[in-house]
């Protein structure tokens, strides 16, 4: 017995040993670190080959024009670009930089950088997966195709100017840059990181308000406050971003103050809670995500490309139960997908409202008795407000009589049939990269776009308005253009408009100065936080 | 003994090599090209055709085996598919240390209930106390490891506050997982002290040890408890390597970075090599622990290296 | 005062040096019948035991029963009443559909217990056909079966489950599929252990000399002797296939919605936990129940049967 006891006790005292506290001191309340959550690792913090991680890179990294929000409105303003000439016909855009901007390793930022970084994307060997934010300049795809090995579009004129030259005028280029793909890396800081860059913190290097200098896998990243930032640095001592998968797990820190911002999307059902609170009721940011849901049903396979079957289900689903059931009614009920907050959003849209007389009756015009017609809608495995919204609406169109199948599959197989175009229906949803109407249609409806999305329409108006509306040069013009089309895809169901979220994001009291996003993202730019300390 | 100890040692080579090759027959057997799921929704079939074939993904899957065991011999297990740019023997030496360190922790954890349990279930059998400590016990097995996560992080973390939520940052934070992960592997542990304890007082020693007038009490922890410990020592060796293992469940609710995390994560990504790193290194360990348990047993039973 | 049968038997032969096969039968079977006696025998002391049996008559009842008492359909939504507190009309409250926990319980009941069962039997076929193979035929088909078996045992049992699961596709019969692979090599090694023991026996030497052929022996033979041991290993394999299923659901790899099984539940309602605790906490509270009842019978089981335990 006395031997157990032993036992046990230099087992504690090796255990102490062991667990001893990890480093940084990076976290805590009892600091001015910011603490925010991320419910998985980014593949890579290298922003030109992932599409969705951008949480990290919004805080690292510059671009050459910046979005900002003002009064929840994106306002474009100037970034690594101080100003910038446009010929008249749209095709050249002179860019004057900003001079003495430093990059985390001392390097100084000038005009060879833009060269490099946009050649960097388009260098086939990267296998970028941004590419189509650069191809609208002269000489990008060629590169892209290994025709040429740089671009001849882009210019050094000289150290703080950069002229690049499209190949056809695209009125939306501007906000294009704007968006986080599109930032501005030192090419001294690439070259030398090889393949390591956007993995390892001490090589990943950009211009922006904070630096990374830690990353511990499914633990935590820890960014420290860049003290020469060009715009004058942070008052915080940096942002840790913890790795917490669970939305639990989330709100449970959040309340216990170890968590500074909580982001209730994925747990709407929290929001009320906060608001009924009295510590935080002052403190719930609410939002227009610019991006909405909806559903996209194949239109190359039946039942879908019968224009009576895709009525006859828009009408059966009523969307403001959906948004107040599963939303709890946080967001607004979408007659498009150039939702209001998104530059084309037209206010008297109206699409095929909740009637289930209707529905029924196109039913019928299709030719399907009550119970006859049977659909699936394809989704992945999880149990998440798509699982919701899916078992929702097939409660609703089995009351019009329409029989709905909810196949979960795994991601290979999902993503499999995305690219083989065999996806019958699903709930889909886009959030803007940037503030164009184009940036939402092209993705779905463009010719290009048919290839890896399951929409399958063939239709040459569609295809030869987006193209023509990206090159129209006036602005007037060209948003009447992306209405028109948009109008037409509503009536032709060519989607189901479901409903625009509201983001809500919940601080810490002590958090001062946070602004939501005009577009609604989770990720975002902390510069400019301030968080007073207990 | 030295012969056994080869003996064994070479039966599990077979072992291991069966299952990275069932690993990775299943993992090519399934549909699904992982670039896909790689590139997904900005996915560009040129691409994709392009990764493909520099991730030699089209060549047959024998000479991807033979490629794989060669390179795996000389540590490398390849690049994983999600993280980009990352090695999969890196990640998995980065993570293990932690699973080692919540594995201790439950282990002490589960030899402190599962022992006494076990013994006071034996010594008294039959009573209430034996059918309490032992509901206790196997409570443990019987309840799901995810539910207990849950349950204790919202009582213990969240309504009381006494310890916190999530993390792996000090000694508090091993605290509810190593509980909770712990008290999950006591059970098995008590049934085997129990019944070894109660087969030991079987025996004619203990017979003769009680004749000879000895008090109850010496007689179970001098005589009886020596005898019925090993097979529970053995036991240790298993669970060790189980837990070191499959803590998926604690290590996920409980955000500890340890082996589990990166295993249940490279099957949801369906992040070939690191699945397949992570896995052979976890098999790898239970067929230590199933060695090193073996062997220990032969040591202490001479009748097994007779034989 | 013992009553160890196996004991008794085995003097009794080493005085008899012939025995004849019938002989042998009728002994058989009344080893089974004691079998029977003594499980009976030891449940009505072992108060767990008796607990956990009846634990589980319970739960089966509500199972089968689970349209007759059930108030609600377990299928349909109510969504304004989602997340409801137990009350009168709903003694467990709703789920995050609206629906009735205390339904969904009983359907969920069917399902475990489907889920407990149907694996567990295949899992036993398997482990004891291949054990006595291994035990019995030796050599090759012992060492090829039981690397097959290390193999299987050589993986964390969840992991494995997982894999087979997103190759094969989310189904109940790949569940089933899955859970039989991980639970089978445990059974196999124990019979194996016991073949091999058995098969130097006279009994079995008798009848190899009366030129029974192999598959007679090892089925009527060595098999029944095995059966204390395999009942036990059922009973408690039950409980492993419950909690293995609940944990592949709760990753979302088990049963699929909108099938009410008591992992899936608490999959579906984690995200509630703390504003409608109940909702995720109850089924797995009922797993819980079920599971420790199993256990407390196969321990039970294992007292009656196992001679060394006797009182």
């Amino acid at each position: 017995m006395k031997r157990t006891l032993a036992l046990l006790l230099s087992a504690l005292m090796v255990l102490g040993a062991l667990a001893g506290c990890s480093g940084s001191g990076s976290s805590g309340k009892d600091s001015l670190w910011l603490n925010t959550v991320l419910t998985a690792d980014p593949a890579t913090l290298d922003v030109q080959k992932t599409s969705s991680d951008y949480d990290v890179p919004m805080n690292i990294y510059d671009c050459l024009v910046q979005c900002v929000t003002e009064n929840g409105e994106p306002v474009l303003k100037p970034g690594l670009a101080k100003s910038w000439d446009v010929s008249d016909d749209g095709l050249v855009y002179t860019f004057h930089l900003q001079e003495n901007v430093k990059f985390h390793n001392g390097e100084v930022f000038e005009a060879d950088d833009v060269k490099y970084t946009i050649e960097r994307m388009m260098n086939p060997a990267n296998e970028c997966v941004n590419t189509w934010f650069y191809d609208m300049i002269d000489g990008a795809l060629d590169m892209w195709e290994g025709k040429a090995d740089s671009i001849s579009g882009v210019t050094v004129i000289d150290e703080h100017t950069v002229e690049i030259r499209l190949s056809y005028a695209f009125g939306g280029f501007i906000s294009s840059l704007s968006a986080i793909p599109c930032a501005i890396y030192n090419r001294e800081a690439c070259e030398a990181a090889g393949d390591q860059f956007g993995v390892d913190p001490k090589l990943t290097v950009g211009t922006g308000p904070f630096r990374v200098t830690e990353w511990t896998l499914n633990d935590k990243i820890v960014l420290e406050t860049n003290k020469d930032y060009w715009q004058g640095a942070s008052s915080l001592a940096g942002v840790v971003y913890k790795n917490i998968p669970d939305e639990e797990t989330q709100r449970m820190e959040f309340e216990a103050g170890n968590v500074d911002i909580f982001a209730a999307s994925n747990a709407i059902s929290q929001v009320q809670y906060f608001l009924d609170s009295d510590k935080w009721s002052d403190c719930v940011h609410a939002v227009r995500e610019a991006g909405s849901y909806f559903y996209l049903p194949n239109m190359g396979e039946a039942p879908y490309n019968d224009i009576n079957v895709r009525k006859a289900i828009a009408y059966a689903i009523d969307k403001q139960s959906l948004l107040d059931n599963i939303y709890e009614g946080f967001g607004y009920v979408s007659n498009g997908m150039l939702v209001e907050g998104i530059l084309g959003y037209n206010p008297d849209l109206k699409a095929y409202p909740f009637d289930q007389e209707k529905a029924k009756e196109c039913l019928a015009a299709a030719g399907y008795a009550p119970g006859q017609l049977h659909i699936t809608f394809m989704m992945d495995m999880g149990t998440g407000t798509e699982y919701k919204m899916n078992i929702a609406i097939q409660a609703m169109l089995k009351e019009v009589g329409i029989e709905l199948e909810i196949q979960q599959v795994d991601d290979a197989t999902y993503y499999q049939n995305r690219l083989d175009g065999t996806i019958p229906m699903e709930r889909n949803c886009f959030w803007v990269d940037y503030n164009d109407p184009d940036n939402v249609l092209y993705n779905f409806f463009s010719r290009r776009a048919q290839d890896s999305n399951s929409v399958n329409i063939e239709d040459e108006y569609v295809f030869d308005t987006l193209e023509s509306a990206r090159r129209e040069t006036d602005q007037e013009k060209r948003i009447a253009m992306y209405q028109e089309l948009e109008k037409y895809l509503v009536e032709n169901v060519y989607f189901i408009p479901i409903f625009q979220p509201q983001l809500t994001v919940i601080t810490q009291p002590n958090i001062k100065n946070y602004v939501a996003a005009w577009n609604g993202w989770t990720s975002q730019c902390y510069y400019g936080i301030d968080k007073v300390a207990e | 003994m030295f012969s056994y100890i080869v003996k064994r040692v070479l039966t599990a080579i077979p072992i291991l090599l069966g299952i990275v090759l069932l690993i990775f027959l299943m993992l090519q057997v399934v549909p699904g090209n992982p670039v896909v799921v790689m590139m997904k929704e900005k996915a560009n079939p040129a691409v994709i055709a392009n990764l493909t074939e520099r991730m030699h993904l089209n060549d047959p899957w024998y000479i991807r085996f033979g490629r794989y065991v060669w390179d795996a011999m000389h540590g490398d297990f390849g690049i994983s598919y999600k993280m980009k740019n990352r090695e999969v023997s890196k990640m998995i030496m980065d993570a293990f240390p932690n699973t080692v360190k919540l594995t201790i922790a439950a282990l002490v954890v589960a030899w402190a209930i599962g022992i006494p349990a076990g013994i006071i279930s034996a010594v008294k059998r039959g009573s209430i106390l034996d059918n309490v400590v032992m509901t206790f016990s196997l409570c443990g097995i019987s309840m799901p490891t995810f539910w207990v996560a849950m349950l204790f992080q919202y009582v213990f973390a969240h309504k009381l506050g006494w310890l916190p939520v999530s993390g792996f940052s000090g000694f508090q934070y091993l605290i509810l997982p190593a509980f909770v992960l712990g008290w999950s592997y006591s059970g098995s542990i008590a049934r085997m002290t129990r019944t070894n304890l109660l087969e030991a007082m079987h025996n004619d020693y203990i017979r003769t040890a009680r004749a000879k007038g000895l008090k109850e009490s010496s007689v179970i922890s001098r005589h009886a408890l020596k005898n019925s410990m090993m097979p529970v020592v053995t036991m240790m060796a298993m669970q060790v390597a189980g837990m070191l293992s499959g803590a998926v469940m604690t290590e996920t609710i409980f955000g500890i970075p340890g082996l589990g995390r990166i295993t249940v994560d490279a099957i949801k990504n369906r992040d070939m090599p690191l699945l397949q790193g992570s896995t052979i290194f976890a098999a790898a360990l239970i067929i230590l622990g199933n060695l090193v348990a073996d062997i220990a047993y032969s040591f202490l039973d001479p009748r097994i290296r007779v034989s | 005062m013992t009553e160890d049968k196996n004991k008794d038997f085995s003097q009794l032969k080493d005085t008899d040096p012939i025995i004849s096969y019938e002989q042998e039968e009728s002994a058989e079977l009344t080893e089974l019948n004691s079998t029977w006696d003594n499980i009976v025998n030891t449940f009505r002391h072992n108060h767990l035991a008796l607990i956990g049996v009846v634990i589980i008559i319970l739960i089966i009842l509500a199972a089968v029963l689970a349209p007759v008492i059930s108030a609600y359909d377990p299928y349909v939504q109510d969504l304004e009443n989602k997340l409801a507190k137990p009350s009168a009309a709903h003694l467990l409250g709703t789920d995050a559909f609206g629906r009735d926990m205390l339904t969904r319980l009983f359907y969920g009941a069917r399902n475990s217990l489907v889920i407990g069962l149907i694996p567990s039997i295949i899992a036993i076929v398997i482990g004891t056909v291949m054990g006595l193979m291994a035990g019995y035929l030796g050599k090759t088909a012992d060492f090829i079966i039981m690397r097959i078996a290390d193999i299987c045992l050589s993986f964390p049992s969840l992991l494995l489950a997982m894999v087979i699961m997103y190759t094969l596709g989310a189904s109940l019969l790949n569940l089933f599929i899955a859970l039989s692979i991980i639970n089978w090599g445990m059974t196999a090694r124990t019979v194996r252990a016991e073949t091999l023991q058995l098969r130097e026996k006279e009994f079995v030497e008798a009848a190899r000399s009366c030129g029974v052929k192999r598959s007679t022996i090892m089925f009527r033979h060595i098999l029944p002797n095995c059966i204390p041991s395999l009942i036990v290993i059922f009973t408690l394999d039950i409980p492993s296939a419950i909690m293995e299923e609940a944990s592949l659901s709760f990753l979302g790899v088990g049963a699929q919605p909108p099938e009410a099984s008591w992992g899936l539940m608490v999959s579906e309602n984690k995200d509630q936990l703390t504003r409608a605790p109940w909702v995720a906490l109850i089924p797995g509270f009922a797993i819980m129940l079920l599971v420790l009842a199993f256990n407390f019978v196969g321990d039970g089981m294992r007292d009656a049967l196992d001679p060394t335990l006797k009182e």
